[in-house]
């Protein structure tokens, strides 16, 4: 084995741990909710603390996404967005509170 | 405990006006404009001519659709006045907001598509039948108060959900002609859905206290 192929070997595998630290469950990532005929899309989201969702309500009629006393968006106008920064407290279940069947969840990624 | 009546027949496709009421209802719209980009690209489908395609025999055509939906978001705007008026229960209070409120929107919807479209709302005997439903309810729950006021405007609003969601289902959906009229009742319909389910919800509650 030459000592260039035990560089090349060194380098690749050091990109390859940056990588992984870039997408890994450390690293805070954004993602999408979107709110479409009275449902949260996906229902089921997984996200870390420090994580950001953005809710988007591209319904027909006003809505929240509220969690029990840990976080609240307050009314999202159609049209509009919002955006939660996950606290520890705040992965669980989730309701809009003008329309209370509309329901889903934060799970723990 | 809901009765089905022909009044409530009637009050159903009253229900499916919410959409149509927009024509009626112009304005209000100024804050949709500062919608977030990443969201105005849903509210902008392509003009495109209403077509005077011949219904299906024992159809609806889309004016008298549009009429029909005008009629149904306008009698349920004028119980859930009353009942936030008239509601003793906390929930229900807000319940009967809530139909206002939704029922704004979508009014709002159905008047920019109306109007984009170029469509003159038809009358017909099935929306002539919601107004008349609604104004014969409203009358009855006028003579209510109290709890008896919050059970019978909770009952009246499970049967009108549930017919207006059979009327979208069985004849509004399948005699649209125009794309985006069939797209705006479909998008309409999870709502109706969902007024239905929180509804009966509050009837259970009602039941209970």
């Amino acid at each position: 084995m030459s000592r260039h192929r035990s560089a090349a070997a060194a380098g690749a595998a050091l990109l390859a741990l940056a990588g992984a630290g870039c997408g890994g469950p450390s690293a805070p990532r954004t993602h999408a909710v979107r709110i479409e005929r009275f449902t949260f899309q996906p229902a089921e989201l997984a996200v870390s603390p420090g994580d950001t969702v953005v809710f988007t309500n591209a319904d027909i009629a006003p809505h929240t996404a509220t969690a029990d006393s840990s976080w609240d968006s307050g009314g999202i106008e159609r049209g509009r967005s919002w955006r939660l920064v996950v606290p520890a407290s705040g992965i669980g279940d989730y309701l809009c509170l003008f329309h209370p069947t509309m329901t889903a969840r934060l799970t723990r990624r | 405990m809901p009765r089905i009546t022909r009044r409530s027949r009637v009050l159903a496709a009253a229900f499916a006006a919410p959409l149509l009421m927009a024509a009626c209802a112009k304005g209000g719209d100024e804050d949709q404009a500062a919608a977030a980009p990443d969201t105005t690209a849903m509210m902008a489908p392509a003009p495109a001519p209403a077509e005077a395609a011949a219904p299906a025999a024992g159809a609806v055509t889309d004016p008298q659709i549009a009429a029909i939906v005008v009629a149904a978001n306008a009698a349920d705007s004028a119980s859930g006045t009353l009942a936030v008026g008239k509601a003793t229960n906390a929930n229900v209070k807000a319940f009967a907001q809530q139909m206002i409120t939704d029922h704004a929107g979508v009014n709002q919807q159905a008047v920019q598509l109306v109007t984009r479209l170029g469509v003159t709302p038809e009358d017909n005997p099935t929306a002539q039948g919601l107004t008349t439903g609604n104004q014969e309810a409203r009358t009855k729950l006028e003579g209510l108060s109290g709890a008896e006021f919050d059970r019978a405007y909770i009952d009246n609003e499970v049967t009108y959900h549930e017919t207006v969601l059979g009327a979208i289902d069985q004849t509004l959906i399948p005699s649209a002609q125009n794309a985006d009229l069939k797209a705006l009742l479909e998008q309409v319909r999870p709502a109706i859905a969902a007024h239905l389910d929180h509804a009966k919800r509050l009837q259970t509650e009602l039941a209970g206290s």
